[in-house]
């Protein structure tokens, strides 16, 4: 019998209902998480079958060189130990609890407090690369705009297909910038419907409602498929 | 930010602020709120080194003593305040309900 076992298992950053599921359900089939990466691959030992409570908690784990937030980290565990919360693994601003008693006080009781931390998690996380996405699609499309040998190529593809666009309104170097556009407004889309959700569940969790985790944003969605179609044209 | 945080206290944020009338180590928190209130109040250790954090950053509660992983600490004169304007809040609330529903639905 193996005592270790890998498994690909995406979750959203927000799904911490759906991440404790899954967890206890490889509990109760005696499966422990040993690492997660930022990909979904969770890396698990084998325990004896065992029915556990699991919890999210958003923090990035101390730096070893930073002393102070080391100390403030081990009062954290030493408060969680209290209560019967180990921590069994994390991954960038996700760490992840385990307890065994039946009737452990949940290690998140207050929806603003747990609301706040993830959207510091989620800020400091994923804010970079909405950043650098936008610098580098802005790049591009000022790349597309300034190149005439672009233009040939696009008029060629398109005359492949039937199209002779000569007297076209639009210049091909601006239309070869489609793509990129539509990617910065899938992402100020995705940044947007974000903001929007956050303004909500900050209403909700004043009135004592846990948050759900954010939705896909389906126009965004959309936005990147369209870029995909018009890079492949 | 801090304004908006603060404005109203969440029960979790009421009592420990209230815990922390006097010295305490944080572990003590987690055993005396659920005391203080017989039970109808639990904070979870996620959500006390959250709030600790927070009211740290805003001067609201005051770190005394660090002994290894135990700290201890006490509400200042700003988190006093704090807690006396969620108090005068509270009792506003309470006299509208008197006014409209009569001192006699409050016997129990």
């Amino acid at each position: 019998m193996l005592n270790f076992r890998v498994s690909l298992r995406l979750f959203s950053f927000g799904n911490r209902k759906g991440i404790c599921r899954y967890l206890e359900k490889m509990a109760a089939k005696g499966w422990m998480p040993e690492s997660l990466t930022g990909d979904g691959l969770w890396l698990f030992r084998r325990i004896p079958p065992t029915a556990l409570k699991y919890a999210v908690f958003y923090a990035r784990p101390a730096k070893e060189k930073d002393g102070e937030a080391m100390a403030k980290q081990a009062e954290f565990y030493e408060l969680c130990a209290h209560d019967g919360w180990e921590l069994v693994c994390n991954n960038s601003e996700i760490q992840i609890f385990c307890n065994r008693r039946p009737d452990a006080v949940p290690l998140n009781t207050d929806p603003v407090a747990e609301l706040d931390r993830f959207h510091t998690a989620f800020l400091r996380g994923f804010a970079p690369s909405w950043i650098l996405d936008i610098c580098l699609f802005g790049l591009l499309i000022r790349r597309e705009i300034r190149s005439y040998d672009w233009n040939l190529h696009f008029q060629e593809r398109l005359a492949a297909l039937g199209i002779y666009p000569e007297e076209a309104a639009v210049p091909w170097g601006l239309a070869q910038a489609i793509p990129w556009a539509l990617l910065i407004a899938a992402l100020l889309v995705d940044i947007a419907e974000y903001f929007w959700w956050y303004r909500g569940a900050k209403k909700a969790a004043r009135e004592g409602v846990f948050f759900r985790r954010p939705g896909p944003s389906w126009i965004a969605l959309a936005l990147w498929l369209a870029s995909f179609v018009f890079l492949f044209l | 930010m801090a304004r908006e945080r603060f404005r109203t206290l969440t029960e979790q944020m009421f009592y420990t602020l209230l815990c922390l009338r006097e010295e305490r180590w944080g572990m003590d928190i987690l055993d005396r709120v659920p005391e203080m209130t017989g039970g109808r109040v639990q904070i979870g250790s996620g959500t006390l080194y959250t709030l600790l954090e927070q009211f740290l950053a805003e001067g609201i509660i005051t770190e005394t003593q660090v002994q290894g992983r135990r700290r201890s600490y006490l509400i200042t004169e700003k988190g006093k305040a704090m807690l006396e304007a969620e108090v005068r809040r509270l009792e506003a609330q309470l006299q509208d309900y008197r006014l409209y529903f009569g001192k006699e639905d409050m016997e129990c």
